[in-house]
C-alpha cells in the first residue's frame, strides 16, 4: 500500500471484511418474516440493500389501489418514477422520512444500520395517511373510473403518521438484530476456519519437521549398526590371533611353561574369549538392526538344544553355587528353526538367571509343548479373528530364577538395546546390555515370543515360546 | 492494517486487546462498551464460555463522521487468552494497528505476562511485523487486588520501557479509558506518519481522539459484575 493510491485495501484477516444486507440474513426464511409482519398491520413494504437491490417486496392492503392505476400509462409512468424516487432518496441521518406519492399515499422510509453503517433501506407502506384528502386523479384517462378508485382506496390501511413511526421503529430494530446476529454467525465461523487453518498449517509445518527428524534420525540409526558391525568384525580378528597363540603356548608348543605362566595365560585366554563374546554379542546385534542376519532353520529338537545350552552355563552355575533343574516332556515335538541361534537364546537367558541369582539359588528349565488361545500369537500380523485358528500349538522353553526380580514399571523396557534395570549393575554383573534385546529379536525372527513374569525379590521368568508349524 | 478508502470517505483502524488468560481484557472493553455513546458505538459482540473465558475474541466497533465528512471507524478486539488458542490469537492479531497489552498486576502472574508478551511478540513475527513497529501500550490491570507489584515498581518499568505504561482496575472502571485513550494517540500518530492522514482526512488528532472517545450522556460509573471465584 502506498499513501498516493486513492483506495488503499490490504490483505486483512475475515474479522475487516465488510458484509452486505444479503450476506447477513438467510433471505428464504426473512421473507417469511416480513409476509407475516406485512399481514399484521395489512401494510406492505420493500427492503433495498446498499447497492439498491431490491432484496424483499411484500404487498399490503394498498396493492389493489396500485394495481388499478397501473393500468393507465400515465399511472404507470408516475408509479415508476416515484418508486425509483423512493430509492434514490437521500436519507438524512438515522431518522426517518416520509415521501407522498401521487396517488395521496404515503411511504415512510427508513435507514438500516449495521455498525453505524446504513446498510440498506427499508421503505414502509403505502398507507393511508390520516389526514389525506385524496387528490384528483381524473388526469389519468377517460377510462379512469373514480368510483372504482375510491372504493379500492377505501381498503387501504390508514394510520396515524406516530403510529407508523413506532412501527417503522421496530422493524427496522428487529431488522438490525437478526443482522447483527447474522454478522456475529459469520464472523465467528469464519474465524473459527481460520483458526483451524492456521492451527493445520502449523502442524504441517511441525509434522514436516518431525519427519525430516526422523529421517536423519533413522540414517544415524542406521550408520552406528554399520559402524557397530565393522568395528566388531575388526576387533575379532586380532582377538582371535590372541585367544590362538594363548591356546598355542598353553598346549605347550613354544616350550614348557611354569605354572604361574600357565595361570596367567589362561587368565588371558579366558578373558580374551570373554571378549569375544561381548563382541560376538554386538556383532549379531548390528546385524539384526541392519536387517542382515540370516536363519539357518532345520529340524531341530528343542529339548537336546536346552539340554546343551544348560551345560554350557552349567560351569558357570557351579562356580556361583546355583542349582539348575532341568525337566523336559518327551512329547516335545522337533520343530523347524536355527539350532545355533535358538542355543544363543538360552545361554543367554540360562546365563542371566545364574548371573542374577542370589547364592544357593535355583533356575529352573522346562521344555513342553502348549496350546495357547490363537488371538495371542503372531504379535504384529492383523487378521480378523475369525483367520486366526482358535488354538495355536507352541514349544514353551520356561527358564525361571530366584533372584532379585525385576520392578513392574520395568518390564516393558528390559528388551530394549543397551538398557539394563539398573545403570549400575553392568558394573557388577558385566555385560553389554544387548543380550535381551538380541535375545527378543531372534526369538521374533523364528516368529516366537518372549514373555517375562518377576516378582520382585523372589525371581523372574521368561519364557520363550516357539510356534509349532504343522507339515503343510 | 487500516483501510482508507478516499472514494467513500471512510477509514477503519485495528486496535486488539492483548495479555495473559484472565488479566481483564474483556472488561476493559466492557466499560468502554458502558461509557461510550450508544450513538458513536455498536453492540460489544463477546463470545465467551461459562465460565468467562473468550472463545474467539470480543469485539467493538466505534464510529464517528469528523467535520470533513470522513467516516472513522475503529474496531477494537479482544484475544483468548488460554495457551491453547494460539491460533486464533494470531489471526485476531493479524492486521491490528495498535495493541493495548493488558497485564495482570498480581506478583504471581507476572511469568504468565511474560509468556504472553512472548507469545503476542512471536504471533507478530508470524504476521510479519515487529513488536518495535507498532504502537504499544501496557496496562496494569487489578490494582485493586492485595500482592500486586508496587507502584513504585510499575513506575520505574514505565521509565525504563519504551511502551507507555497504565495503571487500572478494569472491574471499576479506572484507567480503562486512559489506556484506550493512550493507544488511540499512539496509533493515530503512527498512522499519521506514514499515510499522511491529517492531511488527506483533513482530521486532527484530537478531533479523532474526542471522536472515538465521546462519552455517554448517562453513564455514570461502569458495573461490572463478575462472581469472586472466577477471577482465578
Amino acid at each position: 500500500m502506498t499513501p498516493a493510491s486513492p483506495s488503499s485495501t490490504v490483505d486483512s484477516s475475515v474479522l475487516q471484511k465488510s458484509f452486505s444486507l444479503g450476506e447477513l440474513l438467510d433471505l428464504e426464511s426473512f421473507r417469511e418474516v416480513c409476509e407475516s409482519y406485512a399481514g399484521l398491520f395489512q401494510i406492505g413494504f420493500k427492503i433495498f440493500d446498499q447497492s439498491k437491490e431490491l432484496l424483499v417486496d411484500v404487498k399490503g392492503s394498498g396493492a389493489d389501489f396500485c394495481a388499478y392505476l397501473f393500468q393507465f400509462p400515465e399511472g404507470k409512468a408516475r408509479c415508476t418514477k416515484e418508486v425509483s424516487a423512493i430509492r434514490d432518496q437521500e436519507i438524512p441521518g438515522r431518522d426517518l422520512s416520509y415521501h407522498n406519492c401521487f396517488t395521496g399515499l404515503q411511504y415512510a422510509i427508513a435507514p438500516i444500520f449495521h455498525e453505524g453503517d446504513a446498510i440498506g433501506r427499508l421503505v414502509y407502506g403505502p398507507y393511508l395517511p390520516a389526514d389525506l384528502s385524496p387528490p384528483d386523479l381524473s388526469y389519468l384517462g377517460e377510462r379512469f373510473n373514480s368510483g372504482i378508485a375510491s372504493r379500492l382506496l377505501g381498503n387501504v390501511r390508514k394510520v396515524k403518521t406516530d403510529v407508523v413511526l413506532k412501527v417503522v421503529r421496530h422493524l427496522t430494530q428487529t431488522i438490525e438484530v437478526m443482522l447483527y446476529i447474522g454478522y456475529k454467525h459469520a464472523l465467528t465461523s469464519r474465524m473459527h476456519v481460520e483458526a483451524v487453518t492456521a492451527s493445520y498449517t502449523e502442524l504441517q509445518h511441525k509434522n514436516q519437521e518431525l519427519r525430516e527428524s526422523f529421517e536423519r534420525l533413522k540414517e544415524l540409526d542406521r550408520l552406528k549398526s554399520n559402524f557397530l558391525a565393522t568395528v566388531s568384525h575388526e576387533l575379532r580378528t586380532p582377538l582371535t590371533s590372541v585367544i590362538g597363540y594363548s591356546e598355542m603356548l598353553l598346549e605347550g608348543l613354544a616350550g614348557s611353561l611354569t605354572d604361574e605362566q600357565r595361570e596367567y595365560i589362561g587368565t588371558i585366554m579366558e578373558k580374551g574369549e570373554q571378549l569375544l563374546g561381548l563382541i560376538s554379542g554386538i556383532l549379531d546385534f548390528s546385524k539384526i538392526e541392519t536387517g542382515t542376519l540370516r536363519l539357518n532353520p532345520t529340524p531341530t529338537n528343542l529339548v537336546e538344544v536346552t539340554r546343551s545350552a544348560v551345560s554350557t552355563v552349567m560351569p558357570q552355575a557351579r562356580k556361583l553355587g546355583v542349582n539348575i533343574d532341568f525337566f523336559a516332556d518327551q512329547n516335545t515335538p522337533t520343530i523347524n528353526a536355527d539350532s545355533d541361534k535358538i542355543r544363543q537364546v538360552l545361554v543367554n537367558l540360562l546365563g542371566n538367571a545364574v548371573k542374577f541369582n542370589r547364592k544357593d539359588g535355583k533356575v529352573s528349565v522346562r521344555v513342553e509343548p502348549i496350546s495357547r488361545p490363537g488371538q495371542s500369537a503372531r504379535v504384529g500380523e492383523d487378521l480378523p479373528a475369525a483367520l486366526v485358528p482358535a488354538t495355536e500349538e507352541f514349544v514353551s522353553i520356561a527358564v525361571a530364577d530366584t533372584g532379585v526380580g525385576i520392578p513392574g514399571d520395568k518390564l516393558d523396557r528390559i528388551f530394549d538395546s543397551f538398557y539394563q534395570v539398573d545403570g549400575s549393575s553392568t558394573r557388577e554383573y558385566g555385560g553389554t546390555g544387548l543380550g535381551l534385546a538380541i535375545t527378543r529379536n531372534l526369538v521374533d525372527a523364528h516368529g516366537g515370543i518372549i514373555e517375562v513374569a518377576s516378582e520382585q525379590g523372589k525371581g523372574s521368568t521368561f519364557t520363550v515360546l516357539l510356534p509349532v508349524e504343522k507339515a503343510a | 492494517m487500516v483501510q482508507i478508502n478516499l472514494e467513500q470517505r471512510e477509514i477503519t483502524l485495528k486496535i486488539v486487546y492483548y495479555g495473559p488468560a484472565l488479566s481483564g481484557k474483556t472488561t476493559n472493553l466492557q466499560v468502554v462498551h458502558q461509557l461510550l455513546d450508544p450513538d458513536s458505538r455498536g453492540r460489544l459482540m463477546v463470545l465467551d464460555t461459562s465460565d468467562d473465558r473468550t472463545l474467539f475474541f470480543d469485539l467493538m466497533p466505534v464510529f464517528f463522521k469528523t467535520r470533513s465528512g470522513f467516516t472513522v471507524k475503529v474496531k477494537i478486539f479482544t484475544v483468548p487468552g488460554q495457551v491453547m488458542h494460539n491460533s486464533t490469537r494470531r489471526v485476531v492479531l493479524q492486521g491490528a494497528d495498535g495493541v493495548a497489552f493488558v497485564a495482570d498486576s498480581q506478583k504471581s502472574l507476572s511469568k504468565a505476562n511474560n509468556e504472553s508478551w512472548r507469545d503476542m511478540a512471536n504471533n507478530l513475527k508470524m504476521n510479519g511485523l515487529e513488536v518495535s513497529e507498532i504502537p504499544m501500550v501496557i496496562q496494569f490491570n487489578k490494582r485493586d487486588l492485595s500482592e500486586v507489584r508496587s507502584d513504585e515498581e510499575i513506575a520505574e518499568v514505565g521509565r525504563k520501557g519504551k511502551e507507555p505504561v497504565y495503571k487500572a482496575t478494569a472491574i471499576k472502571g479506572e484507567g480503562v479509558m486512559e489506556t484506550l485513550e493512550g493507544i488511540l494517540r499512539l496509533t493515530w500518530r503512527s498512522l499519521n506518519n506514514k499515510y499522511n492522514l491529517e492531511e488527506k482526512l483533513q482530521v486532527r488528532e484530537n478531533e479523532f481522539i474526542s471522536g472515538v472517545l465521546k462519552r455517554s450522556a448517562r453513564a455514570g460509573t461502569p458495573i461490572i459484575h463478575r462472581e469472586e471465584e472466577d477471577l482465578r
